[in-house]
Parts: structure tokens; sequence; C-alpha cells
């Protein structure tokens, strides 16, 4: 009887719970994530940033020392007698690399070649976190609304586009990565002009689908975002694979992004608003010039 | 005494989030591919302890994992909701036994990590259009086992199982 009551109120406890999940997965889809839930990702973003942050803090000097480390475990054999030595200088190597690594890459994101005014229309942010699993493809920065950061607005690192905003808090806003299955770009190939889209396949390449290409493609070939939710011109990757056109379907192949996304630490926002090809005060960006290199 | 067992899982799973959104998916992802490290300690905190406890811990974790990341808010809920669960259900048959306990916690991963990718894309998350997600759903399963090594001692030190009544009984 005992046995029964408990089975009968875990049953009922758990059937709330599920319902309660389905209810918010509807509502988060209905909402198109804005609305409460929005607003209840937003404060938890706020809430737990600071820990995030500190963590990362911690965990960030611990990972290129072990990094340095290993890189080193070829020459300890040869410098065995100097292993002491070599341990002490590679600690305090180890410090001040992370400074000056962090120094070099915001001193060239700082002078990145950007089609036309984007760069003074743009900031650098700090990636602060990365997804919450494996299928999650997204990184959030320490920049939010209060410096100007706003949903669509372009991401890109020093190799090119990275993705773009699809939230933001005041302090904080959420970059999704090129390679998400469920975000497509549309890009122009340099070369031969085709134009096409270029969606995530979660991790590697991305695919390219151009249904009006009537020509070959090659691979190198590089491709660039064109105008309308990215500005135009920025560097998205390069033709992996030689493909031709079929017959009522164009040209289908896949392109390797210029962006290595495991190495992601400093990245710039450009503050243009999806759409207008226009940055947010008003000008007009500059025709596309050569891609970022 | 009972409720400082739930305390103490959930103060566990809430690190476990963190870690998860930094460490794990910034720093420690061999092949491209990360632990599930909330899944783990959700599972592994169900085998010590009650029903509700651990449905509740689990349904927590997995908001807060909706929360912090950009997965469908609920999604994670209701995942680790029926790991929890299902982990309890587990319990009788591994008590006691190390290796069916470490077989339970990669059946459960691989189980939850599945059971994400289909209602993920029930609900238009296109997990399956990751050219990776059977590797991800695998390797994710096989860094919680070797992890989950670690983890239960470390909940067994904290935490003895809980009698059949259970935490909220």
């Amino acid at each position: 009887m005992l046995a029964n009551q408990r089975f009968a109120r875990s049953t009922a406890v758990f059937l709330t719970l599920v319902t309660i999940a389905f209810l918010l997965m509807t509502f988060d889809v209905r909402s198109e994530r804005g609305g409460i839930t929005g607003t209840l990702r937003d404060g938890a973003h706020t809430l737990f940033e600071p820990v995030q942050a500190a963590v990362n803090s911690v965990v960030r000097p611990i990972d290129s020392s072990i990094e340095a480390l290993i890189n080193l475990a070829g020459l300890r054999a040869e410098n065995d007698r100097l292993r002491q030595q070599l341990d002490e200088a590679t600690r305090k190597l180890a410090e001040t690399e992370v400074i000056r690594s962090q120094n070099e890459v915001l001193l060239q994101l700082s002078q990145l070649d950007l089609p036309g005014d984007l760069l003074e229309q743009s900031l650098v942010a700090r990636v602060q976190s990365g997804g919450s699993s494996n299928f999650d493809f997204s990184l959030v920065l320490n920049k939010g609304s209060a410096d100007g950061l706003a949903e669509g607005q372009p991401v890109v690192n020093l190799q090119g586009l990275v993705g773009r905003i699809v939230s933001v808090t005041s302090s904080s806003s959420t970059v999704k990565l090129l390679t998400d299955p469920d975000h497509a770009v549309a890009v122009q190939l340099a070369r031969s002009g085709f134009v096409g889209t270029a969606s995530g396949r979660g991790a590697g390449d991305l695919k390219f689908v151009s249904s009006r290409a009537d020509g070959p493609v090659g691979s190198g070939e590089v491709a660039v975002t064109l105008a309308g939710r990215y500005p135009a011109g920025l560097l998205v990757g390069r033709v992996a694979k030689d493909a031709a056109p079929a017959i009522g379907a164009g040209v289908q192949t896949t392109i390797e992004p210029a962006v290595d996304f495991n190495q992601l630490d400093f990245v710039r926002v450009i503050l243009f608003l999806p759409g207008t090809d226009q940055t947010p005060d008003g000008e007009e960006p500059a025709p596309a010039g050569e891609p970022t290199p | 005494m009972r409720s400082r067992f739930l305390n103490i899982a959930i103060a566990v799973s809430i690190s476990a989030v963190i870690l998860q959104t930094t460490l794990f998916d910034r720093y420690v992802d061999p092949f491209g591919v990360t632990a599930d490290f909330v899944l783990l300690v959700v599972v592994v905190a169900s085998f010590r302890l009650a029903e509700e406890a651990a449905m509740v811990l689990g349904f927590s974790a997995g908001l807060l994992n909706d929360l912090l990341g950009n997965t469908l808010l609920g999604l994670w809920a209701l995942v680790l909701t029926v790991v929890g669960y299902a982990a309890v259900r587990l319990r009788p048959r591994i008590e006691g036994n190390p290796l069916l306990t470490l077989g339970a916690v990669f059946a459960l991963t691989l189980g939850g990590e599945l059971l994400f990718a289909v209602l993920g894309t029930l609900f238009g998350q296109q997990v399956f259009s990751d050219v990776n997600a059977f590797k991800k759903v695998l390797l994710a399963a096989v860094y919680n086992l070797i992890l989950a090594s670690a983890v239960v001692p470390f909940f067994g030190w904290f935490m003895k199982p809980e009698s059949p009544s259970g935490v909220w009984a």
C-alpha cells in the first residue's frame, strides 16, 4: 500500500516536471526565444556572468601553462640537466606568454582589415563562456547592450566571420557560430562570382549550395558574405572541393571556414544593423574591398 | 540530514553547469567533443537520492543548463528529469557493484544524449543535421564513463545512499 502511494507520488512528480518542460519548450518556440523565456535567459546570464568570468580567470592561465608544458615535452630528453631551470622558465614564460599573446591579438584586432569603415563601427569583446553541450554552437561575449551590441550584429576575428549575435543582455551577448546547423549565410565566391548559401553542419566544413551557378567551382576559391544579414565582403572561408554544376541543381560543395572555432578568445563585433546595409549611425558602408586576411 | 544531501546535490549541479560552460566547453574537448558533465552529476547524484529529489535535481540542473546555453528552454530540463528518474530506477540493480555503476553511467549518458538529439530535432533544433552527431553522443558517453571513476567516489564520500523512504519521505 505504502509502495503504491510512493509510486503514485513519484509518477505524479515525474509527469508534472515533464509537462512543465514541454510547456517551456513550446512557449520558447512560439515566442521565438523572446518574451518571458528571453527575460529568464537574460537574468540567468546576468546572474552567472561574474561566476563564469571568475572561473575563466582561474582556468585560463592553468590551461595555458599546461599547453606550454606539453609543447616542451619533446625537448626534455636532450635538455635533461636543464630541466629544473627550464620548468621554472616555462612557468614564468607561460604567465607572460598569455598576456603577450592577448596583447598581440588585441593589437591585430584593432588594425583588422574590414570592408569600408566597418572597423570604426565595431568593438572588441572577449569570449566569456561556450555552449552548454556538444549540440550548442554558441559563445557568450563579455559585452552587451550597454556597450551598443544588438541582436543580428556580425562577429569576426582575425581569420574571418565567426557568427552573429542572437541574444543580448546589458552586460553579455550570445553568438551563434557559423557551424550551427541552424545557421546559413549568403555568400559570393570571389573568383567565379557565383552566389549561394553556406550553412553550418555542426562541425568541419560548411555546406555550399548555389542553385544559379552554371559553371564549375574550384577548390581554394574565396567565399565572402553578401550584403543583407551581414555586411558585404567578410571572409567566410575557402571552397574545399572542386564541383561541377548538376542539371537543375546548380552547384553543391563545401567551404572550409576561415575561423578556427576552437581558438576563440577575443573577437570584434561589428555594430551593423542587418538588412539595412547601414551601421547604427546611419552611415553607408563602403563597397566590399578585399576579403579580410 | 536528508535535505542536506539534496542541498549538496543542487550546489554540485550548479557548479557542474558553470564548469560545463567554461572549463569543459572551452578547454577540455578532446577530438572536439566535451564530456556532458551536468548529465554525469545528475546521474551519479540520482544514485544517492530518492525518486522525487532526483527528478527535481535533474529538472533544475537541466533548466539552468538551458538558461546559460543557447538550447531550447526546457529541453535539457526534460532530458535530465527522465535521466534522473531512470537512474533511481536502475539503482537497486547496480548498488554495490562498481562495474555495473560505470556501465549504468555510460548507458544513461548515451540514452540522455540520444533523447536530447531526438527531442531537439522534433522541436526544430537541427541536432541530427550535425555531421558529428553520433560521434558526439558516443564520445560524450565514453568521457562520462572515464570521469565517473572520480565523480562516483566523490558523491559516495559526501552522501551515503538514501533509505528506501527517500529524501522527501
